[in-house]
């Protein structure tokens, strides 16, 4: 290569654009730095604003004496110096800020470039040659090339400044709470008679062990305590009666319709419970003498005598007869089991009718609270005014006299040992409770034990078809599909056939990646 | 920042480079005059010898890739031969091969025939047609710019510049390049075709009644001085720690690397790799009249520099994925300083 072609620098000819440079590079360092400061300040004044408001909003709410805005203040203060020292902390560096500035002024990184030779080749030609090649292009004062902005947490500033003073102007102290809610005095006394109500009727279905009852009754008592701590409104407390009123009656009717023949469930209660003997005793005294094997066909005529009020509740008089026959020629399991089967109908009844009776008393709530248009089952002729005796559970009552306070009974043999004039129960199985009632029909029971009696087996064996596979053609999992993509990796063969080997491969692991594959096949 | 670079003895002075530019713009005017378009085509080979490397030229037939080769040669005046390659295409018909000669006295002795690449500028055409063995018979060639016959090495001429041309659609009857062979090339350029307007002066200037003249306006002694002039220009450290980041996260088991680049490379581009890429920077930044490399030039460089060198895995290549795609993502993703924008 000739020198007359291709001349190259000496060092004096630039030699004063590194001192230029040098100058340049410092401005600009000076002017990101105060860039950085301005941006930090924004920072520490937006989160100081904001911070601001909690001793602000703290005081309004307890009412402290304590100086609002100094603290407010004092905590702005406490941010912005938090963000002076880490603009001091984060000083930039030169060649940071002159690669920064490259990329902002399109400098195509003359200007990094000629910083780092100077930085590493001080004062040679080529260090000279870059710094006169980066200063050769005309470039903005180094304050506008890093201007002091308004960044996001200086925009956002105004807003927390608002929220600021929103919150110390706004009059949140304990003494401007919420007015003293005014409680509805007919919707107390509703609640108070509904919580009443409900706590009769638990503990009544607590005593006759009548499960649902006893959770209905504690609906009850909730609904009734919330009306009468005046929380609820008459509006709502209508709302609520309506759907719990709802809710009995759909499980009344559910509960005579499983127990009870098609139809029955609208018959009137008073037919359903008017048998005889549903009377006083009368059940119970029947499964004790059978329990105890005393039982004589006398004091079996009262199912004779309530033949047709049985029919009513599914139980055939020809299905008495052959209970009674049997009975009388020493067999009493078919007398066992229809004793059993009135009693499950005794308790449904009783449930029925305790649960007809909350009803009555929400009704009658609904009523007072200034509903309008609601038909009151339980009134009858001529009579205004609900009073303790009416209606169904009234009609059971006169039946079997249980109060609520009475102990006693014509089903406390059921109740189990320990309860009312509870009988022992080891002679029969004890009926069960609603709750744990068993299955119907016949139990089907392995009898004998393992190894006893005949065993039959089979064996067969079966030649495979010729051309077919004797084990059955299973899809794979998809793990095989990963192991198949990273055999096929690692191998080399023809491009042209990779696809092929690929589907041909995937299609044994069920097909999905193989149909992923040409869709994406032009 | 601890060796002193070799540039800080000899340092080009600004006419040094402008006289440069002024050469490059002579030789693309010359070639201008027969190519029509292809701009970016024409930089890389342009970039290439320079650079002291050499190219693949991918392409249909009948974009020119030829035509581009025969008008280089015809505005550097080099010595200039063509080699088709065929199936049957030998490596002593690349090379050259001993014959035995009789003198005068009627004594017979070998002598060495050198083949078609001994000479400066090899237009490889249609190099994916012969086999493997024929292809590798460039491989030293090109790396060590001589070739061994026997026991006996032959310095090629100085310039050598290999330029390959490939079809990218005819796969039946042809042999995919190793990836030693691929890596030997500097560049790998893609001819793409010609819009209306580049159509329309193609037609000119071929269906008339003769083909444009091409002058040659670079010898021997000025394409060395722009080498020297290439070589010179430097390049920043935090430059550099781009275009090296840019080549490892080329590789599916660096952490840098794109998730796409995880799942469909098997291997990414080599230490060849990286300072071919900075070889072609440093000369695109000299086209620019720059005496150092910048952010753009690297990324200029990256796509013909790295997509030859990164290999698809089979999922890769199954779904049609192109290096050029995941270079793209990689220049999109690699912060060009380390760590994100400085504070």
């Amino acid at each position: 290569m000739s020198a007359g072609t291709w001349t190259w620098e000496s060092a004096q000819r630039h030699g004063d654009a590194g001192a230029r440079l040098d100058g340049f590079v410092r401005d600009l360092t000076r002017a990101r730095r105060l860039q950085i400061l301005a941006d930090l300040a924004w920072g520490g004044l937006f989160f100081g604003l904001l911070a601001a408001c909690i001793p602000v909003l703290a005081i309004e709410l307890t009412g402290s004496s304590w100086p609002q805005w100094p603290s407010a203040a004092a905590v702005l203060a406490l941010f912005l110096a938090a963000a002076g020292l880490l603009a001091w902390r984060s000083r930039p560096d030169a060649l940071d800020v002159s690669i920064l500035a490259d990329l902002e002024l399109g400098l195509e990184q003359r200007l990094s470039t000629a910083w780092e030779f100077a930085l590493r080749v001080p004062g040679t030609p080529l260090a000279a040659r870059l710094a006169h090649q980066a200063l050769a292009r005309k470039v903005p004062m180094t304050h506008l090339v890093f201007p002091l902005r308004i960044n996001l947490w200086g925009r956002l500033a105004p807003l927390a400044l608002l929220l600021l003073g929103l919150i110390g102007l706004m009059d949140l102290g304990p003494h401007s709470g919420n007015p003293p809610v005014s409680v509805d005095p007919v919707v107390a006394e509703e609640g108070a008679r509904i919580r009443e109500h409900g706590r009769r009727m638990e503990a009544r279905a607590k005593r006759e062990s009548l499960p649902l009852s006893g959770e209905r009754a504690g609906d009850m008592q909730r609904l009734g305590a919330r009306m009468e701590s005046g929380s609820t409104s008459r509006n709502q407390a209508l709302s609520r009666l309506r759907e719990l009123d709802a809710a009995l009656e759909h499980e009344r009717r559910a509960m005579l319709m499983e127990d009870l023949p098609p139809g029955a469930a609208e018959l009137p209660p008073e037919r359903l419970a008017g048998a005889p003997i549903f009377s006083e005793g009368r059940l119970g005294a029947l499964l004790g003498g059978l329990r105890q094997g005393a039982l004589t066909l006398e004091e079996l005529e009262v199912l004779g005598m309530d033949a047709t009020a049985l029919s009513a509740l599914g139980i055939a008089p020809a299905e008495i007869e052959e209970a009674l026959a049997r009975f009388a020629s020493g067999e009493y399991e078919a007398l066992r089991a229809l004793l059993e089967k009135l009693s499950d109908i005794d308790v449904a009844l009783r449930e029925a009718a305790l649960l007809w009776d909350a009803e009555r008393a929400i009704e009658l709530a609904r009523e007072n609270l200034g509903e309008t248009g609601i038909l009151l089952g339980f009134r009858g002729e001529g009579e205004g005014t609900p009073a303790e005796g009416d209606g169904p559970l009234a009609l059971l009552n006169a039946r079997y006299p249980v109060r609520i306070e009475d102990e006693s009974g014509p089903f406390a043999a059921f109740r189990g040992p320990g309860r009312g004039t509870g009988m022992q129960t080891e002679s029969l199985p004890s009926v069960s409770p609603r709750s744990n009632r068993q299955p119907e029909g016949a139990v089907l029971e392995v009898k004998g034990r393992p190894g006893e009696g005949e065993v039959y087996r089979t064996e067969a064996r079966v030649l495979p078809r010729a051309g077919k596979a004797s084990a059955p053609v299973t899809a794979l999992s998809p793990e095989f599909r990963d192991e198949v993509e990273a055999v096929l990796a690692r191998q080399s063969y023809p491009r042209q056939y990779k696809e092929l080997v690929r589907r041909y491969f995937l299609a044994l692991s069920g097909g999905s990646a193989a149909e992923r594959a040409e869709e994406n096949t032009p | 920042m601890s060796d002193v670079p070799p540039a800080v003895a000899d340092v080009p002075s600004e006419e040094s480079i402008d006289r440069a530019l002024e050469r490059l713009e002579a030789l693309q005017r010359e070639i201008d005059r027969r190519i029509v378009g292809h701009r970016p085509v024409i930089e890389g080979v342009l970039a290439s010898l320079l650079a002291a490397g050499h190219v693949l030229l991918e392409g249909v037939p009948g974009l020119g890739k030829t035509l581009l080769v025969k008008s280089l040669s015809d505005a550097l005046d080099l010595q200039f031969s063509r080699i088709q390659f065929t199936p049957d295409l030998m490596p002593a018909d690349i090379i050259g091969t001993q014959m035995v000669m009789q003198d005068d006295e009627g004594g017979r002795h070998f002598r060495f025939q050198p083949g078609p690449v001994f000479t400066q500028l090899l237009l490889a055409d249609e190099i994916n047609r012969a086999t493997p063995k024929t292809q590798s018979a460039l491989l030293e060639a090109m790396e060590e710019k001589r070739v061994t016959v026997g026991r006996s090495g032959h310095p090629l001429p100085d310039p050598f510049m290999v330029l390959a041309t490939q079809n990218p659609i005819e796969m039946e009857g042809t042999y995919p390049l190793p990836e030693a062979q691929l890596d030997r090339f500097l560049l790998k350029l893609t001819a793409s075709f010609p819009d209306a307007g580049d159509l329309s002066q193609i037609v000119d200037r071929t269906t008339g009644s003769a083909l444009p003249e091409v002058r040659a306006v670079m010898g021997t002694g000025e394409l060395a001085g722009l080498r020297t002039l290439v070589r010179q220009v430097v390049i920043a450290e935090h430059v550099k720690s781009y275009a090296i980041r840019l080549v490892l996260s080329t590789h599916p088991d660096h952490p840098s690397a794109t998730p796409r680049a995880r799942r469909y490379v098997r291997h990414g581009a080599s230490p060849r790799g990286v300072q071919s890429l900075i070889l072609a920077a440093k000369a695109f930044a000299l086209f620019a009249g720059r005496l150092n490399v910048s952010f753009d030039d690297i990324e200029t460089a990256a796509r013909p520099a790295l997509r030859h060198r990164m290999l698809l895995n089979f999922e890769g290549e199954a779904e049609g994925i192109t290096t050029e795609e995941l270079i793209d993502e990689l220049l999109r993703e690699t912060p060009v300083v380390e760590g994100g924008a400085p504070p």
